[in-house]
């Protein structure tokens, strides 16, 4: 009878589970790795948009104050701020102008003394 | 299984296969057939081309001044298949854009995804509108991007700029005539939008970054240009005449220095001004040269060697009978040397000097001296003249045309020609643009000096020049014209105003000028100054006193400008104008 008795035990297949665990562990793994980097993509498209946006927003100061400089400078408005009295100009009088003739050159001008003279060999 | 049960069970089979067989066939036609068709809607929905403006070129001067640029302003456009309530969205943006309630809400009230509500909106209001909006969770309102052209300098120089329409396309000047060059090229992204309408940036497609429009650097010097328009404003103070034009070029290379018209318009705001106003005189009106085409008749008499400069030619003691007519000089002069005739500006002598020529002759120098034909400046709507072919020719205009009657020439012509005199007898095509630059300054293309042609020898065109010094002096017709320090050649010009209702001329009415160049041994800039109508008494409506003290003053302040070295012995000294030399 004892012989009938056949002790079942029901083994855990250590082996084979561990293999599903893994299948399940790396598809897991690889879903939310996926789900995460396509949420790091979006986040740093995002933050692409961003950057664009603040170097467009630069480059439209950039543009308005070149304009603002243009408008300024211009000799419009130069004028109008000096007949405000603005900006002071005293006119050069003829008698303050001074015109220096170009030097005459002769042969030999090319020739001048330096400072090394006879120290060559 | 009984025979009704079969026929049921067939019947429901094939009922069954009719279904799916249809789901299939719909399927296939969505999948297959219509492919393309939803492909393009789904397309259209999600991914759209977003237009990347490129940014107009500048016009500078010669000194790389800026005379026109962009200034940013933004445009605020509703998508109309986002605005879910019209009312609410009024109501915010009306107040703000300055703008009817009522009417802002029909215009949101549209199935179209592009509406512009308002142009030219300053940014502050812009930051003040996002924030609303933002706040109270309405959607479908976007700010473009948008420039307008300023012009600092308002109405300076405003005939050579031109300006644009509301579709950012040059229509007059500069604006029109490099346009090509100044637009530059759009660029383009391909974008694709969630539901909310934020662009997903991954999914961005192609893309062609904008290429911005080229500078226009000009052969204007705003230094002189100021000067000009100074001196110009000026004489029409005191003038106020119908029309004033005043040209600077530089005969060695035909640069154009400065170039002023009057009536002008602030280019900034185009809309309150008339066409009138905005006509570019200097190329699109032609006149009656008066005496100032004297100089091609001498020119080309002294060129062909039918006189030379001390042939003595009988002036008729002033009064002339050919082809019936009596051509009158101001003054009765006996004989002239040809250099004379120029300097007393006679016009018996000048008649006598087309004759000599003769009609073909004379028709041909006209022809190489550049009238009649455009003078190739870059900007638009440049006019011919009008030259009459011999053929054409009455009795009298041999001894009408000589004097500059009975032909119709543009001051751009007049001043070209005089350069043409003032270059050893080289005939330069007038030049307005030095070179055109793109964004990093490299040049893209450059305008070097045309010669045309060599209109009279470098020995006739010293003769000519010659009597034009004579011109300006105590002897000649504009000693109002000298400038302390150099010596100036130049010819006056009194013409009558045709009369174009009654045919004829006006009594009263003339187009005086003057055209020369300094310093006149090697000249730096040839000058033109221009009146129409010039509202003075009949004894001083001449070249002479009006026109030529003008183009002193520029002259002169221009010499200072330029940096020219004045010699002490020239024209120093009080100018004290004759009888004669006054009504010449």
């Amino acid at each position: 009878m004892n012989g009938n008795r056949k002790k079942h035990t029901n083994t855990i297949q250590v082996g084979s589970l561990m293999k599903w665990f893994v299948v399940f562990i790396f598809f897991g793994i690889s879903g939310l790795s996926y789900v995460y980097l396509i949420n790091q993509m979006h986040m740093r498209g995002n933050e692409i948009c961003k950057l664009e946006k603040e170097l467009a927003d630069l480059n439209v100061k950039n543009e308005e104050t070149r304009a603002k400089i243009s408008t300024l400078s211009s000799r419009t408005v130069l004028q109008r701020r000096l007949n405000e009295g603005f900006i002071k100009m005293i006119a050069i009088t003829d008698a303050r102008i001074v015109r220096l003739a170009a030097p005459s050159r002769s042969a030999g001008d090319e020739i001048r003394a330096v400072a090394n003279q006879g120290m060559e060999k | 299984m009984k025979r009704g049960s079969k026929v049921r069970m067939l019947v429901a089979c094939f009922g069954l296969s009719a279904f799916f067989t249809g789901f299939s066939c719909r399927l296939v036609d969505l999948q297959v057939v219509k492919h393309e068709q939803y492909t393009e809607m789904a397309v259209e929905k999600h991914v759209n081309k977003q237009i990347i403006y490129a940014q107009r070129g500048a016009i500078q001067d010669v000194h790389q001044e800026t005379i026109a640029d962009n200034e940013p302003i933004k445009t605020v456009v509703a998508d109309g298949a986002l605005v879910t309530n019209p009312a609410a969205v009024a109501v915010t943006l009306a107040p703000m854009l300055q703008m009817d309630r009522a009417k802002l809400q029909e215009m949101l009230t549209s199935d179209r995804r592009y509406i512009i509500i308002k142009k030219h909106v300053p940014e502050s209001t812009v930051n003040d509108l996002t924030t609303k909006l933002r706040r109270s969770s309405l959607r479908g309102i976007y700010f473009e991007q948008d420039s307008a052209r300023i012009y600092p300098n308002g109405p300076m120089l405003c005939h050579v700029l031109g300006f644009m329409d509301h579709t950012h396309q040059g229509v007059q000047g500069i604006e029109k005539s490099m346009d090509s060059y100044l637009r530059g090229h759009d660029g383009f992204r391909y974008t694709e939008r969630d539901r909310t309408g934020k662009e997903i940036v991954l999914y961005r497609g192609q893309e062609r970054p904008a290429r911005a429009g080229c500078n226009v650097r000009l052969t204007i010097d705003m230094g002189l240009q100021n000067i000009v328009e100074m001196e110009l404003d000026a004489a029409v103070k005191q003038f106020r005449p119908k029309s004033a034009i005043v040209i600077l070029m530089r005969p060695k290379t035909g640069e154009i220095l400065a170039l002023a018209n009057r009536p002008n318009f602030d280019v900034n705001n185009v809309g309150s001004f008339q066409p009138e106003d905005m006509k570019n005189r200097a190329i699109v009106d032609m006149v009656e040269p008066g005496s100032t085409f004297k100089i091609v008749t001498a020119a080309a008499a002294l060129n062909e060697k039918a006189v030379h400069a001390n042939t003595m030619i009988f002036c008729e003691n002033g009064r002339y009978l050919y082809a019936g007519k009596t051509l009158k000089d101001h003054h009765s002069y006996g004989d002239l040397s040809v250099e004379d005739i120029l300097v007393k500006s006679s016009n018996i002598g000048a008649a006598k000097l087309g004759m000599m020529l003769g009609e073909q002759r004379l028709y041909e120098y006209i022809r190489r001296f550049g009238f009649g034909e455009r003078t190739g400046v870059n900007l638009p709507g440049e006019i011919n003249g009008l030259v009459h072919p011999p053929h054409q020719w009455s009795k009298i205009s041999i001894s009408r045309i000589p004097m500059g009657q009975g032909v119709g020439v543009t001051p751009m012509q007049t001043v070209a020609a005089m350069s043409a005199i003032a270059n050893g007898g080289h005939l330069m095509m007038p030049q307005i643009v030095h070179e055109i630059v793109d964004e990093q300054g490299a040049t893209v293309a450059s305008y070097p000096p045309v010669e045309i042609r060599q209109v009279v020898s470098k020995q006739v065109a010293a003769e000519v020049r010659d009597a034009l010094k004579n011109v300006v002096s105590e002897r000649g017709t504009a000693a109002l014209a000298k400038v302390a320090g150099f010596a100036v050649a130049g010819k006056t010009g009194t013409a009558q105003k045709v009369n174009p209702n009654g045919g004829g001329y006006f009594d009263d009415k003339y187009i005086v000028s003057f055209v020369g160049f300094l310093p006149a041994e090697n000249p730096e800039f040839v000058g033109l100054v221009l009146l129409d109508d010039a509202k003075t008494t009949a004894e001083q409506n001449y070249g002479g006193l009006v026109a030529a003290p003008i183009f002193s003053r520029i002259a002169e302040k221009a010499a200072r400008y330029l940096n020219l070295e004045p010699k002490s012995d020239e024209n120093a000294g009080e100018i004290i104008l004759t009888q004669s030399q006054r009504s010449q």
